[in-house]
């Protein structure tokens, strides 16, 4: 079955994972900006990170018939350095005529602080005056719930801001409601410990639908499995779910939310491009 | 009953395909081995030489062992939110933007 991995963080992964990517059915890759493991220390970094995005990824993606696509931000992690993410957020526009870029992400909050509220804020009014969707990063454990309600509240604070072109990544089982109540886009992320595993997303699918959830690998440079998108593809054949119904999710959903930047242009081949509506 | 969502080219689907009993015979063996390795776990802190030490997180995990045995649903989303901080409705008083530079 063709898939999307709408959120995974390539530029850590080998070339061989796009090749096992490809093999699996995917047909594109959505990589958001992220934190390296490391801060970096000057607007030129990231830069330098914004073109290793844009020109590197793209071509090694290809030579496997892996589109790749992305998101740039300065991740909420360095958000704590406000003037350099000031920088950076001035630096942002320069790179937002290249053919891959999708719109602003991941940007969010990591432990809460005043500081990424600052330039989480500042990323959103970006987005709004470039007219670009935006791809939300949510915090980890313990201070997911707070972090997501905060961004929430602070998305609220936009009436100007189309819920539909908003996508709330790393929802679980304690946020995923209230981010679809509100209209919003969810993601869940499958990761071995941290996250979510691929039964408890299948459950989630079961208790919400298919409408407006994701799911995504985030295989970065950590404990993660970027083949983890064909595991949930397995669950869901394993449980009885019905091939539209889990092609809604992998496939239809990514193409209808990344559908609205003018830079998406996925072509599904052969008859699964048949069976979309 | 069984409950319905509506997919994109509007057929109905099951939201939950597997009743229940095909469920615990699927699941018996994997809920058997979880549990197994929830009880060793517990073992190994007990085993170990001196105090946990942190309270909070021992009685965290005894919350969510509670939960368990209650009735369901949604027994994951309470074990969630014994984990997780609480959200202070006021968080913006404390919380005003970093002023621009000029």
């Amino acid at each position: 079955m063709f898939y999307i991995d709408p959120h995974i963080h390539m530029v850590s992964r080998v070339t061989d994972d796009y090749e096992t990517l490809a093999r699996m059915g995917c047909l594109a890759v959505s990589e958001p900006a992220f934190w390296a493991g490391f801060d970096r220390g000057s607007v030129e970094g990231f830069r330098d990170y914004f073109r290793h995005l844009t020109e590197v990824e793209p071509r090694r993606a290809a030579q496997f018939g892996v589109q790749h696509y992305t998101w740039l931000c300065i991740n909420a992690k360095e958000a704590e350095n406000v003037e350099l993410s000031r920088e950076v957020i001035a630096a942002i526009p320069e790179f937002l005529d290249r053919p891959n870029v999708l719109g602003i992400g991941e940007i969010g909050l990591n432990k809460n602080t005043r500081n990424e509220a600052t330039v989480f804020l500042e990323h959103v009014e970006l987005a709004l005056k470039y007219d670009l969707p935006i791809l939300i990063h949510t915090p980890h454990l313990e201070d997911k719930y707070m972090g997501t309600r905060m961004i929430l509240d602070m998305l609220a604070d936009f009436p100007q801001l189309d819920p539909g072109r908003v996508l709330v990544d790393h929802v679980e089982e304690h946020t995923v409601r209230d981010v679809l109540q509100r209209g919003y886009w969810a993601g869940m992320t499958l990761y071995p410990v941290t996250k979510c595993t691929p039964k408890r997303a299948v459950d989630i699918i079961e208790m919400y639908g298919t409408e407006r959830l994701l799911v995504n690998s985030a295989g970065d440079w950590g404990p993660s499995k970027p083949t983890a998108v064909p595991d949930f593809i397995m669950e869901m054949r394993s449980r009885g779910h019905a091939f539209e119904a889990i092609q809604q999710v992998v496939l239809e959903n990514p193409m209808q939310f990344f559908g609205q930047s003018p830079n998406f242009k996925l072509q599904v081949p052969g008859r699964q491009a048949a069976a979309l509506k | 009953m069984a409950a319905y969502f509506l997919v994109t080219n509007g057929t109905a689907m099951q939201l939950t395909p597997l009743d229940a009993a095909t469920t615990l015979q699927r699941e018996f063996l994997h809920i058997r081995a979880r549990i197994l390795e929830l009880a060793a776990d517990l073992d190994r802190l007990d085993r170990g030489a001196g105090d946990p030490g942190d309270q909070a997180r021992m009685d965290q995990i005894a919350q969510a062992l509670a939960v368990l045995s209650e009735p369901g649903p949604g027994r994951a989303e309470r074990v969630q939110m014994i984990f997780s901080r609480p959200y202070d409705p006021q968080w913006k008083e404390n919380f005003r933007p970093v002023a621009k530079p000029r």
